[in-house]
């Protein structure tokens, strides 16, 4: 297995070459066309995020009985992608899964700014959001405390710690590549910014030592809040009433999408990455493989919970919960939106049964972009379409975004993109030191 | 839009060195020369300033008798003593005072802040009212503070004094009056009544016209051609045991809707499965509150609606007891030709409950139906002997005998060019009177137009001579209601733009210089009461009428002389239908138009329909099938050569083959938002057919569609038990059929304290007729504002009570259910766990409370709310929503916080009334006396469906209802245990009819 992570025999000074390089090789016209195009997209973000917190969400279309829609829609998402990289880092390293290797840097920057994306949409989506603090719990002189029956205060602390650690391991991983990067520096002022970021590391066996053992106790550490943060996400939905929301198997069902729409974006940004850098050697079909079986683990999870949530809603008897699985999604307002979920999760994910769409990075590289879309309609079907269709017939209403939704939507797009392209340019996206020893591993295993 | 809400006419340029002439009248030296260049306060700043305002408000302090500056009136009024809650200095008062519509009386008490009107309630002793209001009533108060409001007197050359006025036609006439006319809406007015005398004295030749769009007087001529006099029916509902309606919205609209609906409520509340209940046949076109709460519910063209009459008359006749013998012989046999033709069975067996029930019976005809109609009602009663529930008085509307004349006539005069001065006090004819009388163009051939209207209307566009009327709650007057009380109209505050009233208008062509409301007024009524004045002048002042001045019973014979005529003319058996008719009806929201620069409302859901801010054309599904249109479709009307374009709106038991079109919509005068809603159905209209016409043909507009902004936009229950209800005889057979709707469920939860004070409200469904009184009674309680069309149609409408109608059964004969909802103050409130900042809390006494200070805006608490009560400020409506802004401000109820943007909110139970309360008792050191909050929707409620007040209070009503079998709480199961529960819909069909 070992043999597939790399391919051919790389020395060190090879390795460090190829993978640092990216970081002072001339920027790329496709680069700065790249970078162009986000920060385009991140000035329609501002625009809408100012429109917003200055006019009020009324620009965007919710209503009532839809009072929350794309910003909540865009937040699960957001977040559910952003535990991709902590999975792979944490939980496969734990795990001992060498394949994680190359790719677990890049999958912890896809998390870390996947969940900045996530954290901006709560913040915005509140009707006064100078207020936010008020979910914090903080000495306040008026003697309130957030009320701590609400999901929502365990879901804003939850979401911060996981940034929080997820930052912190991340950073913890880039010290010995940015001990590398100090070295081998070109200029004077990128040496002292690397020095600075690597915080003295000199790779002696003693800074080895610490830095394993902490990088496994924050590896211990992370591995919970995978769980923890989307079961506290899905607890927004589940601890209310709503019929479609009041489920109990919205936390494994809510982790297990959430890893799996995490998994689609790393393949969506490692494919295009792999190409453009030539990476095939040390991202392999073996690596693409491997991908593509967690896609479809996970997605079968995530069918199987579709498969439960019907059951149970038919099961239950509940006139409400029979009209919202039954009629309400297939055949009310934004029906659409629930077939292309149906299309995207069920029907598509089944593609990669086959090994050669797992190894082909085109065939998985179109599927992941359905695993995107498919886990974005999911998160529309369960806020807008369950609240479309509650209780009171009365009040049954459908929803449509308005422009400024899809500006903040496509905006949050951009903001990703640009800071994940300027980590692409600055920070070792591959993490060296990891290949290295993953590379030495390998020969004293071909030599023993 | 500026400048047609500014609009003043221009002025000629100050006279400099040489003497140049303004105009060629002021050459000839005619009287407008000598109009003063500039108008009395033209230097002012076109809207109220704070200083102004403050001036205003002097006004109240003369209504506290203390003198101050110079605005405020110098005569005394008193306030209404019998308070319905207790009145202390400094605390708000309430004037009585009476609102007219189509010249008939409702009496109100006015709440003022500190001189500042802030919300209508019912006069509880005035007959029109008893306690209760309607809508339009609810919403007068914010008229007052229209901003679009006409604030300049103008004459043809520019601003004007009213000294201008006072010089060109307070003087004698050559002609005697004969190029003099008068058209003045329909008036109960004493006062007016004598005005009109003495000006028929002083212009023998002046003609009077009275037009009201809404009153075409066939109840008056349906008694002059049964009884050979007009007369004025009254009924007593709450003493019939069976009711018919004829086209006849009596719970929904009319003059003494709100008393029939109080009368009509007491007998449909079964408090327990063995009472009886009286039984309601509707006869109409359109579903209104009345169609809707009828137990058999007829579908008819409004002209097949005589048919029906007529029919079931000779049915009666033709029945058990010979009947027949009570009318004159030709009368009878006149009506036996109308059994021909197959036998309705259900006629006959309307016919055979009617006469059951003999005397305590009853039959109402609407304002529509011609007056056969209201005969062939007089001809029922006879028979029945009914005299206990239907009887006649003298009309109470002011006429003018010989002198008076419709409005044909006085088209036809304009035509001639034979009239030079024509007086128009208020009603907007121009919009409002048939087209085909085209008084637009008419009115360009008289010299001088006097018009007194409230805005900048159409009618105002028309005539060069034009003075702001006062607003009612700015007028001293007299009125009278539909029984013929005598009602008194006083001045909540001076008039904010030196408006004038009808009486001063008239007086001004008597001769009188400056004449005074206040002192033509009190004139008139000292002579009227002579000795009496000084006692029963003050009385009157404070109940806001003349107790005892109901008009007696006319003692009235059947004359067949012209009845036998009128019966001919009728065929006898309906023609076979030809095409569509189209019919008119007043609209529920803004009436004849008067009200369309009203944003409450304009944003008033429509009972029925739920339709805001547009008007309709209403037709039954099955007419829109073989139309091939559907919602929203544009359509094509015409009529005769006459031609609109309307959106449509499918409406569940409309009869087939006609087309409801409510009036009032499609405005083209100044007020800026009466200009860009519905359109004008009233362009169809001739003055021959005014209600009704068939020929209405109806063209799709190819691929256009019009959004109509709709707050209810599913009917159906989906089998859910949300609105339960029943028939009596099935309530008898099972009175615990809502058992499990209601009750404690098994709970881990602590117990909710039950110490003290625990609110709770009860409202029963079978007296909710879906009026929507409520929703804008709530509104001016609660400093709800207005979103407009766009906001309501993505769903952001922030009333806080709201009418859900749910329909079962064929969408062509559907059951309709009306169940007002609001928050339910659960007792374990599901919104409450769900905040993450405690800014939805329960409070000791039973209430969900909502914090604002406190709320960011999560809105989690509306996602978890299942009655989906919660409303929510998207934006900061009082900013951006022009309608919310101007001197409506004024209007705001000082007890309750103007939310900001961002924030949640819902109903409060009016906890701004019952703190008062608790204060109240506090400082009087007593418990809460029961019944003694009171909440806006339960004040404002005509029939009494909806009930406050404390647990704790038991034999209150509110606690008696709660214990009938048939109570039940909505969504029982969630556990949520709600505080309000709802009493099911409980009908009273014919077991004959099925």
């Amino acid at each position: 297995m070992d043999r597939d992570v790399i391919l051919g025999h790389p020395t060190d000074a090879e390795l460090s070459t190829q993978l640092l390089s990216p970081v002072w090789t001339p920027r790329t016209v496709r680069w700065w066309g790249g970078l162009a195009v986000a920060s385009l997209f991140f000035a329609v973000m501002i625009v809408a995020v100012t429109a917003t917190v200055f006019t009020g969400i009324g620009l965007w279309g919710n209503n009532i009985p839809v009072a929350w829609a794309f910003a909540i829609i865009n937040f699960v998402w957001w977040i559910g992608i952003g535990h991709a990289g902590t999975f792979i880092s944490a939980i496969l390293l734990l795990l001992e899964q060498k394949w994680r290797t190359s790719i677990n840097r890049f999958a912890e920057g896809m998390t870390l700014f996947a969940v900045v994306q996530a954290g901006m949409y709560p913040l915005l989506h509140l009707g006064r959001p100078w207020f936010f603090y008020w979910l914090v719990p903080y000495p306040a002189t008026m003697r309130t405390w957030p009320q701590f029956r609400s999901a929502l205060p365990w879901d804003a602390a939850a979401v911060f710690t996981y940034f929080s650690v997820s930052l912190l391991f991340w950073y913890l991983g880039l010290i010995v590549d940015f001990a590398s990067l100090r070295d081998r520096a070109p200029s004077r002022a990128q040496r002292v910014v690397y020095g600075i970021l690597s915080l003295g590391f000199r790779g002696s066996a003693q800074h080895h030592r610490h830095y394993r053992l902490l990088y496994g106790l924050l590896a211990g550490l992370a591995t919970p809040l995978v769980l923890s943060v989307h079961s506290i996400v899905s607890s927004d939905f589940a601890m209310a009433l709503t019929p479609g929301w009041h489920s109990t198997i919205f936390p494994p069902f809510f982790v297990a999408g959430a890893i799996y729409s995490g998994f689609g974006l790393v393949v969506t940004l490692l494919v295009p990455a792999r190409r453009f850098h030539r990476l095939h050697n040390v991202i392999t079909e073996k690596h693409l493989d491997a991908l593509g079986k967690m896609l479809l683990a996970t997605g079968w999870i995530v069918l199987y919970a579709y498969i439960i949530e019907d059951f149970v809603a038919w099961y239950s008897g509940s006139p409400y919960e029979r009209y919202q699985f039954f009629v309400g999604r297939p055949f009310g307002p934004n029906a659409a939106v629930f077939w292309l979920n149906q299309l995207c999760n069920v029907v598509i994910l089944q593609a990669l049964w086959w090994k050669r769409v797992r190894q082909s990075p085109v065939l998985l590289w179109i599927v992941s972009i359905f695993v995107n879309i498919g886990m974005w309609t999911e998160r529309f079907v369960i806020v807008v379409q369950s609240l479309q269709r509650e209780y009171l017939p009365s009040q049954w209403h459908g929803y449509s975004p308005t422009y400024v939704d899809w500006s903040l939507f496509a905006g949050t797009g951009g903001f990703f993109l640009l800071l994940f392209l300027l980590f692409l340019r600055f920070f070792p996206f591959i993490p060296v030191a990891e290949v290295k020893e993953l590379n030495h591993e390998r020969a004293r295993a071909e030599e023993g | 839009m500026a400048d047609g809400k500014h609009r003043q006419l221009p002025v000629a340029s100050a006279r400099s060195g040489r003497e140049y002439w303004k105009s060629l009248g002021e050459l000839a030296g005619a009287p407008e020369a000598s109009v003063p260049e500039f108008a009395e306060g033209a230097d002012l700043p076109p809207s109220v300033s704070r200083r102004a305002w403050m001036k205003l408000l002097g006004a109240s302090m003369a209504l506290a008798g203390v003198a101050g500056c110079s605005r405020q009136r110098g005569e005394k009024i008193l306030p209404y003593t019998r308070n319905p809650r207790d009145v202390t200095p400094g605390m708000p008062r309430y004037y009585a005072t009476s609102l007219s519509l189509d010249g008939f009386a409702t009496g109100v008490l006015v709440e003022s802040h500190e001189g500042r009107p802030t919300k209508v309630e019912g006069n509880p002793e005035h007959p029109a009212s008893l306690g209760a209001t309607s809508a339009l009533d609810q919403a007068t108060v914010l008229g007052l503070y229209d901003p679009d409001r006409a604030r300049t007197p103008r004459v043809p050359v520019g601003p004007a004094t009213w000294q201008a006025f006072f010089v060109r036609f307070a003087q004698e006439r050559a002609d005697g009056g004969a190029g003099l006319r008068f058209l003045l809406e329909p008036t109960g007015s004493k006062l007016l009544g004598e005005l009109v005398d003495r000006l028929r004295n002083r212009f023998p030749a002046a003609r009077f016209t009275f037009h009201g769009a809404g009153s075409p007087g066939f109840a008056a001529q349906g008694g002059r051609l049964t009884f050979g006099v007009p007369v004025q029916p009254q009924h007593d509902l709450g003493r019939a045991d069976v009711v018919l309606a004829l086209d006849d919205d009596f719970l929904g609209g009319g003059p003494s809707s709100l008393r029939h609906a109080r009368q009509w409520s007491a007998r449909r509340r079964p408090g327990t499965p063995s009472a009886s209940m009286s039984r309601l046949y509707v006869v109409e076109t359109m579903l209104t509150p009345t169609g809707s709460m009828a137990d058999h519910r007829l579908r008819r063209k409004p002209s097949a609606v005589v048919h029906v009459a007529a029919r079931l008359a000779a049915e009666i006749a033709a029945g058990p007891g010979d009947l027949a013998r009570r009318l004159p012989g030709p009368v009878a046999a006149g009506l036996a030709r109308f059994r021909g033709g197959a036998p309705d069975p259900l006629i006959q067996a309307l016919a055979r409950d009617l006469a059951r029930a003999g005397a305590a019976s009853l039959v109402t005809v609407g304002y529509r139906q011609p007056p056969v109609v209201h005969a062939l009602a007089h001809l029922i009663h006879a028979m029945l002997g009914n005299e206990q529930t239907a009887w006649t008085i003298a009309p109470t509307l002011v006429g003018a005998g010989d002198a008076e004349q419709d409005l044909g006539a006085l088209a036809a005069e304009l035509d001639r060019g034979a009239i030079d001065t024509l007086v128009i006090a208020g009603g907007n004819p121009v919009y409002s009177a048939p087209p085909d009388h085209e008084l637009g163009r008419r009115l360009a051939r008289v010299k001088d137009v006097l018009y007194l209207g409230e805005y900048e209307d159409e009618t105002a566009a028309v005539a060069g001579w034009f003075h702001p009327a006062a607003h009612v709650l700015e007028s001293w007057a007299d009125a009278t209601a539909h029984d013929g009380t005598t009602s008194i109209v006083q001045p909540l505050i001076e008039p904010m733009y030196g408006g004038r009233t009808t009486a001063e208008i008239l007086a001004l062509f008597t001769g009188r210089d400056y004449p005074d409301a206040h002192r033509l007024l009190l004139e008139h009524w000292e002579k009227q009461l002579a000795g009496d004045f000084a006692s029963r002048w003050p009385a009157a002042l404070q109940a806001g009428l003349f107790e005892g001045t109901a008009s007696p019973r006319m003692r009235t014979e059947i004359a067949p002389a012209a009845l036998v005529l009128a019966l001919a003319a009728i065929p006898a058996t309906e023609p076979v239908s030809a095409g569509l008719e189209a019919a008119f009806a007043l609209d529920p929201s803004v009436h004849d138009g008067r009200f369309t620069n009203n944003p409450w409302l304009l944003e008033h859901p429509q009972p029925i329909t739920h339709l805001t801010w547009d008007n309709a054309v209403h037709l039954s599904p099955t007419t829109a099938g073989r139309l091939g249109v559907a919602d929203e479709d544009v359509v094509h009307l015409e009529l005769g050569g006459r031609r609109v374009r309307a959106p449509v709106l499918l409406v569940p038991g409309h009869a087939d083959d006609a087309v409801t079109l409510h009036l009032g919509w499609g405005r083209r005068g100044s007020e800026s938002l009466a200009r860009d809603v519905g359109f004008d159905a009233n362009a169809l209209r001739t003055a021959r057919a005014p209600w009704f016409a068939p020929g209405l043909s109806i063209i799709k507009a190819a691929g256009e569609r019009y959004p109509l902004a709709r707050t209810q936009l599913h009917s159906s229950v989906e089998g859910r038990p949300i609105a339960l209800s029943t028939t009596l005889a099935k309530y008898r057979q099972d009175p615990d059929f809502t058992a499990e709707h209601r009750g404690d469920l098994p709970t881990m939860l602590p117990p909710v304290p039950t110490a003290g004070n625990q609110w709770a409200m009860t409202i029963d469904m079978s007296i909710c007729t879906g009026c929507s009184a409520c929703v804008v009674a709530c509104q001016a309680e609660n400093n709800i504002l207005v979103v407009g069309k766009p906001q309501v149609l993505t769903g952001r409408e922030m009333h806080w009570i709201r009418i859900d109608s749910y329909f079962q059964g064929d969408p062509e004969e559907p059951r309709v259910v009306h169940q007002p909802m609001l928050c339910q103050h659960c007792e374990r409130a599901p919104c409450e766990y769900v905040c993450p900042v405690n800014a939805t809390v329960h409070s000791p006494d039973g209430l969900n409370e909502m914090v604002y200070n406190r709320c960011v805006g999560t809105r989690f608490c509306s996602n978890n709310c299942p009655y989906k009560v919660r409303r929510f400020n998207w934006f900061d409506w009082n900013a951006r929503q022009p309608a919310n802004q101007g001197q409506v401000e004024l209007q705001r109820n000082p007890d309750v916080t103007v939310r900001q943007r961002g924030v949640m909110e819902k109903c409060t139970y009016c906890v701004q009334r019952i703190r008062e309360v608790e204060i109240h008792a506090r400082v009087e050191d007593r418990a809460i006396r029961p019944g003694e909050v009171v909440t806006a929707c339960q004040q404002a409620c005509p029939t009494g469906a909806i009930q406050f007040g404390s647990l704790h209070h038991a034999g209150t009503a509110m606690v008696r209802r709660r214990e009938e079998p048939r109570s039940f709480q909505v969504l029982h199961e969630l556990g949520t245990s709600p505080r309000t529960m709802y009493l099911a819909r409980i009908d009273n069909p014919n077991p004959e009819i099925e």
